[in-house]
Parts: structure tokens; sequence; C-alpha cells
């Protein structure tokens, strides 16, 4: 067996042969992926349901920190885009991306990491690849994912759906993931108590919608946080959004690295929430329906949807613990002082 | 010989009593002919004896009504039309172009304040008395031309006599708009918490035991608020304040609908109503303004030069920050561990009747106020009427919900405040050969929106000639994030919003807004172009860039400093090149860095940096900016200085922050870089354990000026520490293809000021020794980096601007010894050093860049 990945591995010879029969194979081995042939061929939806599908690539490095990896990632990503639809995420497809001298070792850590991950959010590896790059030429490990999901007939789900009125929840603290990766890839002294929340919510996700039929969109709150997301969907939906600081879940010590850091929580990256918009009847049903499932322990429902004034156009405020409000912006580029 | 002549007058001469004016004068002067409002100014035609026509033209110019101003008397001479008489002309609406200005809100004149007090006055103790000399104007105004059916005095008919002096011409309330009585006016309204003993209106048989002791034992904040009382009478009025002024006697907090907004008002010899007034006002440290009777008053407390009382008698009657007297003892609470006292007199009627009840209450009955042993006048804090960050209340509504628990009663009334403006604030510095000189910390009511001429370009100033004028494209600069004004230009005038605030603000951010919309329509402005800071995450410049976009508006993107430097160069009307030295917070450079130390040398244009301030790391970007200890550390670490036994304080205070300061600063981790001179006194400030936890912007340097104390200067010790001290000088070796990011030619490197401020810490040397030494440090690199770009280029001309220079040591020694090495200095005048003058420095950039500008958009 070999201990680290060689230029062989990507040659489409025996070497290539062997590294998916001994990692890949090993690791999830389906009946679909186990045919061997260049294409998955999967049943067709059934009649007037339609394909919700997504793809993401995954280049976070350190590959292995407090509370998943990089393969945990890869799935959870893809499950959870196609599951904010509202459909359920059926087959996956993996693109592995290796650079010369990679640990086979952990390569198969990152495989089952993947597996048990698509175990629990139930769907299929079915179609895979494998590059490798010189030494040099990458990071480690890049992996790429699509997924497919089936989408039951009148699920509408989407931004433009808010209206005022509508209740903003979480599923669960903001923030964690981002900060913990920081705090790993930058090796910070203060890294205890902090770890990412990658999960697969396809489950969740099912749960709320059905005991809140009128939830109008589920959002991944990753790059850019909160803020990024609720703008996004107030801009979609030409509506204000107003969010409680208080009511805004963060654990401690998150809270703790963001203000030694100076970042803010809301701009911070998430990997396993969902921010997620629902009718005023139906949230408190949401918020049970969350806090229900093991991933939702700690949901919330943090603010309220408003019509937009047209003058300023569509905008997300932050009341604070003050009593004020403040406008709670996406960013341009980098976190940069404003204050003169 | 009977000569005629047609004068036209231009400047402020709407709304001040200026026909009337000129209608007596004609009647001295035994003058004929007419007096109009019409395009451009006020028109007269006059026929009169040739030498009594000449002393008429020079008492118009030269002794105009004390709140006009006259900026051109137009002289033409024309044929005779044998008029027998003088008239008064009424223009029609259309008539009146609206470039005439209106000017800003005066201050009650002494006529009518004179009448407010006089028991035989039908004005007596009439809470809204004015006249054409005094009262509200840009605060009421719904539209020009300004007429008192465009103000929010619509709703309130004259009665027989006011109609009457309001239509005499030789009555000093001929046409003055806002004018009533109690008859036909406005009245005071009241409310307050229910629950508070002896409540106006409230059944005696309940409210038989009313003291002192018992009022100010209920607290009934949390209580409704009870019914409304109004002022209809004098008695009713009369009746209210004195409530009012049995509430401030007893620590309440009163929550005064005045010209702009409303105040929060409690009596500020009361240590405890203060402290009651920070805690539900949110108001943590910054100090609080007061309000006193009469310029006598201000003096036993503080020492008031003749600039300072003519500054605090103007009928802007602005927040003046004045020198605490030695021997004056303050409430804590006021304006703790600071040299200056901000002080202003009453400007409204009702306010001169609070003050005037108030003091006739509290020396009445010594011993109640003055017991305490703090100062020995009356006096109010004055603060505005906002909860934190927000604007200020301007409506009775708003203030009964915004301000319910602030406030435990609300002296309102019915005339609405139609626009915001809070209270100006400005201080007299020593502005070298200037002599004294007024700097704004902040202006807004009685200045704004006073224009400031933009000085033409050159060549676009010879083509306009009055038949060939064309309209160069409005512009609307939006101004930085914080201390927010705009500028809006028409023609060759440069209209500066009053003070916003801070964009974050939602509710600033709307008042923004709301500001910008009332200046277009009141100055029929369309903006044909936008400028706005290069900062990408400033909420204003993203506006500008989304207006920009879709309304496809030319926008020019100004650098911060270039338009501080800018902004004194187009106050001055200076060309350039300057050699212009910006000392401010931070603002985006160009480089992407923070830039705040700066020697540009500039044209109204461009500019070129010349040489900054060597770029230190803000670990946590803005948290540094809050945490004066992680500035420190930046700064130590730059200066290599950690080890440094006189930092090992401040290093132990930072605890474990310092290791994530230099995690930080190691993998460049949220670590801006910054030549930023005001953090650089962040960073001293805490390293002398001066202020290391601010409690609001800009407290660690404000008090690291205050620590200087008197402490005096020029001994031989101060001689050989400035050599120590001296911010050294060095050729930058960074080039456009290095990684550093600052390519300026020199380099201003404070390590050696630091190294030598921590020695003296180490040795003993006191803090307020220090202190001077490390401002005179700064002085001297200002006169360094001009000497320089002087030898280099010749540019003998230096502009200072930002926020640093808010600094009243700084700016005034600065500015001595620029001078007396030959140095022609200006710094802002008309505005404030700090982010005030952004806006109009945005605008004058882009108003020079305009060059196609000026063949476009509509005469
Ligand atoms: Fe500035
Ligand atoms: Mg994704
Ligand atoms: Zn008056
Ligand atoms: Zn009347």
């Amino acid at each position: 067996m070999d201990t680290t990945v060689m230029l062989g591995h990507g040659s489409g010879g025996t070497m290539m042969k062997r590294i998916i029969d001994d990692v890949f194979f090993a690791a999830y081995a389906g009946e679909e992926l186990l045919r061997g042939d260049d294409a998955a061929v999967l049943p067709a939806p059934a009649p007037g349901e339609r394909l919700a599908f997504s793809t993401d690539s995954f280049v976070v490095t350190p590959h292995f920190f407090p509370g998943g990896d990089i393969g945990r990632l890869a799935v959870c990503g893809t499950v959870n885009d196609v599951a904010t639809s509202g459909a359920t995420p059926r087959y996956l497809s993996v693109g592995f991306v290796l650079e010369e001298g990679f640990p086979i070792e952990d390569l198969k850590r990152i495989c089952a990491s993947m597996a048990e991950c698509a175990r629990e959010a139930g769907v299929a590896l079915v179609t895979g690849d494998t590059k490798v790059v010189n030494r040099g030429h990458g990071d480690g490990v890049f992996i790429n994912t699509s997924g497919v999901g089936t989408l039951a007939p009148g699920v509408e789900l989407g931004g433009a759906q808010c209206r005022p009125g509508d209740k903003v929840l979480v599923t669960g603290t903001l923030g964690d993931h981002g900060i913990t990766i920081m705090s790993c890839r930058e090796s910070l002294s203060f890294s205890s108590g902090l770890e990412s929340d990658a999960a697969p919510l396809n489950h969740l996700i099912a749960e709320v919608l059905a005991a809140a039929p009128h939830t109008r969109c589920f959002r991944d709150p990753t790059r850019g946080g909160l803020a990024s997301t609720l703008n996004e969907l107030a801009s979609q939906s030409g509506t204000d959004i107003t969010v409680e600081e208080d009511a805004v879940p963060v654990k401690p010590a998150v809270l703790g690295a963001c203000e030694m850091l100076g970042y803010d929580p809301l701009q911070v990256a998430n990997e396993g929430k969902m921010v997620c918009v629902v009718a005023p009847d139906e949230a408190d049903a949401a918020l049970a329906a969350m806090r229900a499932n093991r991933y939702g322990a700690d949901a919330a429902i943090i603010g309220e949807v408003a019509s937009a004034q047209p003058e300023r156009g569509p905008k997300v405020f932050l009341r604070t613990a003050f009593g004020g409000t403040r406008i709670l912006d996406m960013l341009v580029g980098e976190q940069l002082p404003r204050i003169c | 010989m009977i000569e005629a002549l047609d004068i036209q007058v231009k400047g402020i001469v709407q709304g001040v009593g200026f026909r009337p004016f000129v209608y007596r004068l004609a009647k001295k002067y035994l003058i004929n002919g007419w007096v109009l409002n019409a395009t451009d100014g006020v028109f007269i035609h006059a026929e009169g004896e040739a030498k009594l026509l000449d002393e008429f033209v020079i008492e118009l110019s030269e002794n105009p009504p004390a709140a006009s101003r006259v900026e051109e008397v137009a002289l033409k001479e024309v044929p005779l039309e044998d008029f027998d008489s003088f008239e008064i002309r009424f223009s029609d609406a259309g008539a009146v172009e609206k470039t005439t200005l209106v000017s800003p809100d005066l201050a009650t004149c002494d006529d009518c304040a004179r009448e407010l007090f006089n028991p035989n006055d039908r004005r007596y103790r009439y809470p809204f008395i004015n006249c054409t000399n005094c009262g509200p104007r840009f605060t009421i105004i719904e539209k020009l031309p300004y007429d008192r059916k465009s103000t929010s005095m619509k709703d309130f008919p004259m009665c027989e006599r006011c109609a009457r002096e309001y239509g005499d011409p030789l009555d000093r309330r001929f046409h003055a708009q806002p004018d009533a009585c109690f008859e036909c006016g406005p009245h005071v309204s009241w409310r307050e918490h229910e629950g508070l003993p002896g409540a106006l209106g409230a059944n005696p048989e309940t409210q038989t035991d009313v003291s002192r002791e018992t009022l100010r034992a209920a607290d009934a904040i949390a209580a409704p608020l009870g019914q409304m009382t109004w002022g209809s009478t004098r008695a009713e009025s009369d009746a209210i304040l004195a409530r009012a002024v049995e509430l401030l006697c007893a620590g309440k907090i009163l929550a005064v609908k005045g010209l702009g907004g409303f105040h929060l008002v409690c009596d500020a010899n009361n240590a405890d109503a203060v402290a009651l007034l920070r805690a539900r006002k949110r108001r943590e440290g910054k100090a609080f303004a007061v309000m006193a009777a009469t310029t006598d008053d201000v003096r036993r407390v503080c020492e008031v030069s003749d600039a300072e009382a003519a500054a605090l008698e103007g009928s802007q009657r602005p927040i003046v920050l004045l020198k605490k007297r030695p021997d004056a003892a303050f409430a804590p609470g006021l304006a703790d561990r600071l040299p200056e006292l901000g002080v202003m007199l009453p400007y409204t009627p009702l306010q001169h009747l609070l003050l005037h009840d108030f003091a006739g209450v509290t020396m009445g009955r010594a011993g109640v106020t003055m017991g305490r042993g703090y100062c020995h006048i009356p006096l109010l804090v004055m603060t505005s009427g906002n909860i934190h960050d927000e604007p200020i209340v301007i409506d009775d509504e708003d203030a009964y919900e915004k301000l319910f628990s602030v406030a435990d009663a609300f002296l309102g009334h019915d005339r609405a405040i139609c626009a915001r403006y809070d209270d100006s604030v400005v201080r007299v510095i020593n502005a070298g050969s200037a002599g004294e000189a007024l700097q704004f910390l902040r202006r807004a009511r009685g200045f704004a929106p006073l224009p400031i001429p933009l000085s033409l370009p050159a060549p676009a100033a010879e083509e306009v000639s009055r038949e060939t004028f064309v309209r160069p494209r409005a512009i609307l600069a939006v101004g930085p994030e914080q201390k927010n004004t705009f500028t809006l230009t028409r023609d060759a005038e440069a209209f500066v919003s009053q003070h916003i605030g801070d964009m974050e603000n939602a509710e600033t951010y709307d008042a923004w807004l709301q500001a910008k919309d009332r200046y277009e329509a009141l100055f029929e402005i369309e903006p044909g172009r936008l400028a706005c800071d290069l900062h990408p995450e400033y909420l204003t410049s993203k506006w500008a860039h989304d207006q920009s976009r879709v309304h496809g508006l030319p926008l020019s993107e100004v650098q911060h400093h270039h338009a501080h430097i800018v902004s004194v160069m187009g106050e001055h009307g200076l060309p350039g090149p300057v050699c212009g030295i910006a000392f401010d917070g931070t603002g985006y450079g160009v480089d992407g860095a923070i830039w705040g130390g700066e020697v540009l040398l500039s044209n109204q244009r461009a500019f070129e940096r010349f040489a900054n301030f060597a770029y230190v790391p803000l670990p946590g970007g803005a948290a540094a900016v809050k945490h004066p200890l992680r500035m420190a550390y930046g700064a130590l670490w730059a200066f290599d200085l950690l080890e440094h036994p006189g930092a090992a304080d401040a290093l132990a205070a930072l605890g474990e922050q310092a290791d994530v300061c230099e995690q930080m600063i190691d993998r460049g981790l949220n670590t801006p870089m910054t030549s930023s001179v005001g953090r650089l006194f962040d960073a001293a400030s805490a390293l002398l354990g001066v202020c290391t936890n601010p409690l609001y912007e800009g407290e660690p340097a404000i008090l690291l000026e205050a620590a200087m104390g008197e402490a005096a200067a020029g001994d031989e010790a101060d001689a050989e520490a400035a050599d120590r001290y001296a911010i050294a000088v060095v050729k930058n070796t960074a080039t456009a293809e290095s990684t550093a990011q600052d390519t300026s030619v020199v380099l201003f490197d404070a390590a050696p000021t630091f190294q030598a401020l921590l020695d003296d810490k180490v040795a003993g040397v006191p803090v307020p020794v220090i202190a001077r030494r490390f401002h005179d440090a700064f002085v001297q690199a200002v006169v360094t980096a001009a000497e320089l770009a002087r030898s280099v280029y010749g540019i003998e001309t230096v502009a200072l601007s930002g926020g640093v220079f808010m600094n009243r040591y700084l700016v005034e020694h600065a500015l001595a010894a620029l001078e007396r090495v030959g140095f022609t200095v200006a710094v802002n005048r008309d505005l404030p050093p700090n982010d005030g003058c952004i806006s109009f420095g945005q605008a004058v950039v882009a108003w020079a860049s305009n060059e196609e500008g000026a063949a476009e958009g509509g005469a």
C-alpha cells in the first residue's frame, strides 16, 4: 500500500485503480459507484417532481479541525445547498484534486468522514474523479462535490418570497466555523472551546418544512456570515430586515475570540447553520421543529421582515442591546475601520 | 441736485428686516423711490439729493441690520422718475428667485428680550416672542421663498394687533414671519410622568405636601405620561414654567423643545441630576454643555476673552468651549478632567424664561444648590435630546416615545420644527497673524446652510459673464461616515449641511436622506455630479456608487485627507499648490492602508503624497481604535519597544490580549497598517495610563492634551528633551514595486518619540511634562514637513486639517511655529477640521475637476 499520493495515482493506470479500490471504494462502496461505469445511471424523478442541482468546491486548510474536516465540509456544503431549495438531496459526485505527496492515511480519513456524513444525510456518492497535481501545485487536497436532489411539487422556496411581518430564524449559534478555522489555521493561542459546526441539515430542513409549510426560504450563511445573507434576502425581496442583537445566538468562546480579533460574529462564515424566513404564524412551529433536531438545539427567532422605505431601499438593521439601531451592511471587501 | 440710483444688494437680506431698514433709512435721508425683494437680492430705486444719496448708500453698506450679511452693493445711475414718496413694494412670489439667501435661525434679540421681561409689554413672558431681527428661520421653513405661509407658522393666523405690526414698515415686526403673541401664536405644552407629587392640574386634596424633598424622592420614570397641559394664557404658561423649574430644582430631567430639536435639561450644579442624566441617556464620560443666563455669569466660572464673549453673544449662539477658571468648582460628572467647558447663552425666549426663573428660585433660596459647593451661578445642562448616537428628536410625539425613560417631564410646544439642527460648537483659538479666530467643532444651528463661495478654476472664471453664463453641473458631495455633513453646490456656491452624525445609525442615515432632499428642494438643486470618499465601506460611498450607477451620474472618489486639505483651500480660496498637512484619525488611503499622518502636496484637483508617518499595525482594525492599549501594542511593536521597561505596565494591562496582538500582527490577521497621527496620540495616552478605556470617540487624545495642564515649558531639560523626542525624518526606501505600501518620498518615524516617552516615564518625569514634550514633537514635525516641502518644491503655503487639529495646543503652536519660519498658514475657518469638513472638500475637488461639466447641464 502506498503511503503518499504520487503522480501515478492520477495516471489512469493500475496505480489509479489501486487508489480507487483501496481508498474510495473502501470508504463508500455504493451499488452505483461499484458498477465502475463512466456514468452513474439514476432513476428519473417521479412525475411532478423537479430536480435541484448544486455544486461547490472546498479548499480549506487545515484539512482537519475541531468539529470536522474538509471531507465532512464537502458533503455538508453541497447537501445543504441542495436542501435549501426544499429538495431532498439524493446523489452526490465527488472530484478530488490531490497534491503529490499527500498522505494516503489523511485521504482515507477524509473519505471515511465523507462516507459517514453522506450516510447521515441519506445521500449516495454515485460518481467521482481524481486528479493528481505536481508537488507545490495544490494545497494537499481540493474537493469538488455536486449534488442532485428531488423537489416535491408545490415547494417554492426562495429569497424573493420574504414579505413584511415574516420572522427570521437561525438554526443555531453563529460564527463557530469561521472563527474555528481561523484560529486553527493561524494556531492562535485561544482556540480552546472553539469547534466547527459543519453538519448536514437536510433532515432539519425537511422537518421545518413539515411543521411550517409557509416557510419562505432557507439560506446557508457561509462567506460574509449572517450580515451578507440577510442583505441578499432583503434585496431579493425588496424588504427591510431587522435583527435583535440580543436574540442572535453566539457561543461565548466565539464572541470572546471575535472581540479579540476585532471581527463581527455576524460577518463570520458558518457551515452548519441555516437562516430561515417563515410566515409569522408558523414561526413558533418552525422553531420547535428546529430545536427538536440535534443540529437545531440553539435555534432562535432573531428578527423580522418589514417593508422597505423606497427612498432608502432595502436595508438590514441591527437593534443593539443599547436600544439603538445600526445599519448592518454587506462588506464590499475586507473589514476596515470606518472610524475617523 | 436730485439724482436717481438703482441699487442692488446681495447677501443675506431676507428675513432679517432689511426692507424696513431701507425704508427707515430712506426716510432719514429724504429719499424717494421704492425697495423690492427681487432676483438676486434686494432692489432699491432711490431718488434724492446727491449728497444725501451718497450717505444713504454708505449707511446701507456699512451699517445693515445685525443679522444680515451684505455681500455686494451694485449701483447704477438711472434717469429720474420723480417719485414723491418711498414705498416698500411687494414681490409676487414668482419674481423672487430663490437665489436670495435666507438667514439661519437667530437668537432672541435684545429688544425682544427686554419686552419679554417687561410687565407692561403685551408679550410679557410670551415664550415665542420674536421680530425681524431674531427668531426661527431655517428650522421653520417648509419651502422658499420665505413667507409665513411657507413655514410652520402657517397654522397660526395673526391676531389683529400682530397683523398691524406685521404690515407696518416702521415696526420692528414688519414682515416678521414668525411674529405672534399669546392671543394668536404657539403655546408651550407640558406633560410629565404620572406619580410625581404636585403635578399640574392634579387634585390639590391629594397633593398637599409638595416639597423639594418629596419631589426628589419620587422617581416615576416608568409610569405612563400624564395629561397634556397647555400654556394658552400667560397664567397657564407661567404655571408650566414654575413647574418646570420646580422639577429642575428637585434634580429632575426635562426634555425642552428648542429651535432645532429637543434638549435634555437638568441642574448642572446638582451632581446627582447630572449622573442620572448620564445613566438615562447612556452617555458616559463625554462632557455636557451648559447654558448660563448672561456673559457675566459665565465669567464667574470660565475665562472669557472679548472674542469669546462675542462668540457667546453672537446671534448664532453656539456652544463656546471656554477655559474653566481654576477657582471655579463644577459638579462632578459635568466635564471632568477637561480644561474646557462648553457654554452657551439662551437663544429662545423659552430658554430665557427658564434660565431667568430657575435663577430666581435657586439664587433666591440660597443654600439649595449653592450649598453643594459647586459653581455659584445658575447653570443648566443642555444636552441634545437623543439617546446615544441617534439624531436629536424634533417632534413632540417622538419625544414622548423616544425620551420616555430619559425625561421626567416634557416642555414642548405646537410650533413644528421643520429641520433638525444641533447646537453648533466652537472655540476661539489663537490663529497666529490672523489673531483670534473661531474654530468649529460642530457646525449646525446658526451657521448652516450659509453657503461658502467656490473659487472657480481660473480659465472657467473668465468665461462666466452674466450673459453667457452656463450653469455648471450641481454637485452633491455625500461626506464621510462619521460626523457627516453633505455639500450641495449651486453655481459657484457650496451649501454645506448642518452636522448630521454617524451614518451607521439607521435613524441618522434616514435623517441624512431627509436633510439632503430638503436642501435639494429648498435650493432647487438637482445634482448632476456626485462626490464621495474613497473608502469602499462608508455607507455614503456605497449610496453614491448606487446612485451613480442608477442615474448615470459622474462620480468623483476623493481621498479622505485630500478632502481635508482641499476644504481648507476652498474656504480660503487657495488654488494651490499648498503643503497640506493632515493629522487625523483614520481614512482610507489610495494604497488600501489606513492613512492619517499625511503631507500632501495639493491643488484643488489632485495631490501627491510627499511624506507620511511610518506605518504602524492596527491589530484588530476598529478594535484597536476602541482599545488604545492595543494601539499601544501596535506602536511598541513597530518601534521595537516591547522590551522597554516603560512599556511593562501597559503590556500587563493588556494581559492575554498582548499575545493575541502579537499573533495577529505576525500573521497579518485583521491588522491593517496605519500612518494615523491620531492613533499615535491614542497609543501615547494609553502608555502613560492617561486613558486606557475610552468612553467616547477621541477621549484618549483629548485627555492627553488635558493632561498637559499648565505644565510650564522652556527650561533646559526641555531643550534637551526636544532632541530626544524629535520625530525622525527618513528617506523612504519603498518603491512602487516593493511590498511596502507607502511609497512617498519621506517617512516620519515616531520611534524616537516613543522611546523618549518611555525613558521619561521610567525616569519618573511627571506625566504633564511628558505629555507636553510629546505634543511639541508633533508641532516640530509639522514645521519639519513644511520646510522639507519648501526646500524641494518652494511651496510657501501650508494648510492644516484633520481631527487631530481639534487639539488646541497643537493647532495654536503649529500655526505660530510655521509663521515664525515664514510660512503662510491656513486652517479650517468656516468648517470644523474634523470630518465635518470632508463633504466640502469633496465638492471642491469635484468642482475643480469639473471641466466638461461647465459646458453641460441646463442654464
Ligand atoms: Fe478625517
Ligand atoms: Mg455552498
Ligand atoms: Zn427680536
Ligand atoms: Zn397676536
